[in-house]
């Protein structure tokens, strides 16, 4: 090939490549169906779409409930969840005993293959959730180990949960082993499966089945169309949805690593809607075709300081006067843009928040609290302050609170921010000093339960100290009340009970209490009716996406 | 050179081995591992839960046994499954490696088409306005970092000019168009090769001022050969030697990909594969990108050897 040949070549390409129409990008053309709705589920935790599981737990659960259903939901009010409704249970109701729940399943519903949905694929799920051999986590079945039969099915010497009775095709009994109001609640993140398809499929290998990629199905909006692996996942309306057929033909799941690019898409028209990042909100607040959409991110940023590796940790006064000089508002002001909501103990939902005060910046307050204590920070010396999450933003929100401990206490604490590793240091060696995390705060008071009940302590549960010298919280009054929080049927006297707990939790501080973050979705203005909480943990709720619609 | 070639080719095993334990050395010696990919550290770490994990993935047990596990799978063509997706490391690799041959092959094509004739340009002109021109656009496509390159040509070609899509491989629906991938091939493309046309420029350049002050070359002149014939036929011919050399060892960027442009344009290459392995530990994952990368290490450097021969008998002959 000649010289001239070659640069006849490399020009053709190039121009070619940058000078081909515009239009042979424009979107795909509106479906028989409905119009074509692209979006990115994208968020700091979230999982890409190469996670086509839909029991992986992650911010993606709100992309998989357009295609699965689960037993109740919650719906929204607001930008917050309100009250639980029924998603594929019409009705449930607790038996004299409080032992059992009935669940009474909508007759109408169908999978995507048209195979009627029956109670059997509950009970299937269930069963599956908590099944020890599948090679796939479920993050979301953990309410089903208090059925009776869960130790035995957990243990490996049952295969199903002997508590778990189909009554008929539509009716199925769940029996626990103590009182439990809140399982209506608990068991809303849990996506039901299909018995018929997903039954056939080897437990042991379940992940890697081709079954998830090529084409499951489930009982939502949305079916399961095409997946281009690493690129985006395309689902078609479901004509059957049991809540009507959706008004959108296509719904496209897009492939984003990096947000910024994201965010240019989004501004370009290529995509409908997207995750924001919290610096990026005052801008497209601005923007007049698009709509910012924030929802609480069912997080809580919080410190732990360790007493087995700081003895000082242990003392009460020596914790309050750490938190009482972090300057919360500031922080969130200053850096979170406002991204974030204190928190007086775990609970993130005001219900269970009750009257319960947040503790105020106060130096003066810190400075005697730590008098009062004793503690000689000076023989302290510098604590590792750790954390796993490796962001900018994380990182001038702990030099934040380090500045505040060494103007106001004298403590000196050195941050590492951990790519990897963090979990085995905290959890399993127990090595960490002091560290900022993040804990689920919900959906119920339950949650306190996995963190802070003197019995959930580590290694049997997770209270956050873990080996041989583990320093285990423990206060008997906190669990009578989580032991009694589940008792409670009438959801008054349950938010009584839990915010009891919140109280003590606030004036334990077995972890410093800092903020619930906020999230963010931009929604584009031709897309209309939406209803969507940010929630990158993964939050249960109605959506309504039958009825969203694209206009212009 | 069929014997220097065997040669080489079988010094390559031990080499090729080695480093597949050096790399499964380093994965097990870092922090963390696998199971921390099923580890949400907000719903807190079930330790039962994970000791099952890592009971499932081999993790409970000692290194060397894992490594000759492995390395016994491997033989037999048995590379494992990716831990967050559950696809075949086999299938993974073979999608991302062509993914990213693409990528990097058009932008390393188009710098060796642009670099080098600027380079040898920039070097028979020296110290003209063009040579300081080009030495100029070398230090820029050098210096900047292809993340801003990446968001900087997306905001401007893709949100402002609308000649180009923003990220990705193909418009949903439009898989097998091909203008339509030209479109999304476009401008990473060209990112990478600038870069590229940046190094082979300031390469070229430097050898090629290294060779036009040479004794023959200026016996060359004086027997009256025209410049053209000089400069293409005597000097080039021995300032190909080091360009030999970046080439081949750019040719395994080809398949590795390039992390960050791939990042930023969500282009579903073996950079962004990787990037995703190293983020779950996934040693299955890390050690199949690995056995492919140290194959195609050793080949180019085979490869190159071989070129250096041909480009120089001196080399050919010792």
């Amino acid at each position: 090939m000649t010289k001239r040949s070659l640069r006849r070549l490399a020009a053709a390409f190039l121009g070619v490549a940058l000078l081909v129409p515009a239009a042979a990008v424009t979107p795909v053309a509106a479906q028989e169906e409905g119009p074509t709705v692209t979006g990115a589920w994208i968020g700091p935790c979230c999982n890409g779409v190469d996670w086509v599981t839909p029991w992986d737990g992650g911010g993606d659960a709100h992309f998989f409930n357009k295609i699965y259903s689960r037993l109740t939901t919650y719906e929204v009010d607001g930008d917050r969840y309100g009250d639980l409704i029924g998603d594929l249970a019409e009705s449930w109701e607790i038996s004299e005993d409080q032992l059992t729940w009935t669940f009474k399943l909508r007759p109408d519903v169908t999978w995507h293959d048209g195979e009627p949905f029956t109670a059997e694929d509950v009970a299937f799920s269930f069963n599956l959730a908590l099944d020890p051999d599948k090679n796939m986590t479920a993050v979301y079945g953990a309410p089903l180990q208090s059925v009776v039969g869960a130790d035995e099915v957990l243990a490996g010497t049952a295969d199903t949960l002997s508590g778990v009775n189909v009554i008929d095709d539509h009716t199925i009994a769940v029996t626990f082993k103590a009182p439990n109001a809140l399982f209506p609640d608990s068991i809303s993140e849990l996506f039901i499966l299909p018995e018929h398809l997903v039954g056939q499929l080897d437990v042991a290998t379940l992940k890697e089945n081709p079954y998830w990629a090529e084409g499951q199905v489930g009982t939502g909006p949305f079916m399961w169309h095409a997946y281009t692996p690493g690129e985006s996942v395309e689902l078609k309306a479901n004509p059957n949805y049991f809540l009507g057929a959706p008004k959108i033909g296509t719904l496209i799941r897009r492939n984003f690593v990096d947000p910024a690019a994201a965010l240019l898409a989004f501004d370009n028209g290529e995509i409908d809607f997207t995750y924001l990042t919290a610096d990026e909100v005052a801008r497209e607040s601005e923007n007049a075709n698009a709509t910012v959409f924030p929802g609480p991110s069912g997080v809580d940023n919080v410190i732990q300081c360790n007493p087995v590796k700081v003895p000082a940790c242990a003392n009460d006064d020596f914790r309050h006067a750490l938190l009482a000089s972090i300057d919360r508002e500031s922080i969130i002001e200053n850096i979170y843009g406002g991204a974030a909501e204190i928190v007086p103990c775990l609970y993130g939902r005001p219900n269970l928040q009750g009257d319960v005060a947040a503790q105020e910046y106060d130096p003066e307050l810190a400075q005697e609290l730590l008098a009062s204590s004793g503690v000689d920070v000076a023989s302290i010396g510098e604590l590792t302050f750790d954390t796993y999450y490796t962001d900018a933003l994380s990182l001038n929100v702990m030099t934040a609170i380090a500045a505040g401990w060494q103007e106001t206490l004298g403590l000196t604490v050195k941050i590492e921010q951990m790519a990897e590793g963090w979990v085995e240091r905290y959890y399993e060696q127990g090595e960490s000093e002091i560290s900022f995390f993040g804990a689920a705060n919900g959906p119920t008071g339950e949650r306190a339960r996995n963190y802070f009940y003197s019995k959930s302590a580590h290694p049997a549960g997770n209270n956050g100290w873990s080996g041989a010298n583990a320093w285990h919280y423990e206060n008997p009054e906190l669990d009578a009340l989580l032991d009694s929080g589940p008792t409670a049927f009438d959801p008054a006297e349950q938010d009584a009970i839990y915010q009891q707990a919140c109280q003590i939790m606030a004036d334990d501080l077995p972890w410093l209490y800092l903020w619930q973050t906020v999230r963010y979705h931009v929604v584009s203005n031709s897309l209309q009716n939406v209803i969507l909480i940010p929630a990158a943990g993964g939050g249960s709720y109605y959506d309504a996406v039958e009825k969203w619609e694209k206009v212009g | 050179m069929t014997t220097f070639i065997i040669r080489r080719i079988l010094i390559s095993i031990p080499v090729f081995l080695g480093i597949t334990f050096i790399v499964f050395v380093f994965i097990a010696l870092a922090p963390g591992d696998a199971s921390s990919a099923f580890v949400r550290p907000e719903f807190a770490a079930d330790p039962v839960a994970i000791a099952k994990v890592r009971e499932r993935l081999g993790l409970d047990q000692p290194l060397p046994i894992r490594y000759i596990r492995w390395l016994g799978a491997a033989l037999t063509g048995e590379l494992g499954y990716r831990i967050d997706t559950g696809v075949a490391i086999a299938d993974d690799v073979w999608r991302t490696l062509k993914n990213s041959a693409i990528l990097m092959g058009t932008a390393l094509i188009f710098g060796l088409l642009v670099g080098v004739p600027l380079g040898v340009l920039s070097a028979v002109r020296q110290y003209s306005k063009l040579d300081f021109l080009l030495t100029g656009i070398t230090f820029l496509g050098i210096s900047i970092p292809s993340f801003l390159l990446g968001l900087g040509g997306l905001w401007l070609l893709g949100l402002q000019l609308d000649l180009i899509p923003i990220g990705g491989m193909t418009t949903v629906g439009k898989e097998n168009d091909f203008f339509d991938f030209l479109r999304h091939l476009a401008l990473p493309a060209l990112i990478l090769g600038f870069g590229y046309a940046a190094t082979f420029l300031r390469y070229t350049r430097a050898s090629m001022l290294e060779v036009i002050n040479s004794d023959y070359i200026a016996t060359a002149r004086a027997k009256g050969l025209p410049n053209r014939i000089v400069i293409n036929r005597h000097a080039f011919r021995n300032a190909l030697i080091p360009i030999i050399t970046i080439l081949a060892l750019s040719l395994p960027e080809l398949i590795g990909g390039a992390v960050v442009t791939e990042q930023v344009f969500t282009w579903p290459g073996m950079g962004q594969s990787l990037v995703d392995g190293v983020g779950n530990r996934d040693f299955y994952l890390i050690m199949g990108i690995t056995l492919v990368l140290a194959f195609v290490v050793l080949l180019a450097n085979l490869i190159a050897d071989v070129a250096y021969g041909f480009a120089d008998p001196r080399i050919r002959r010792s």
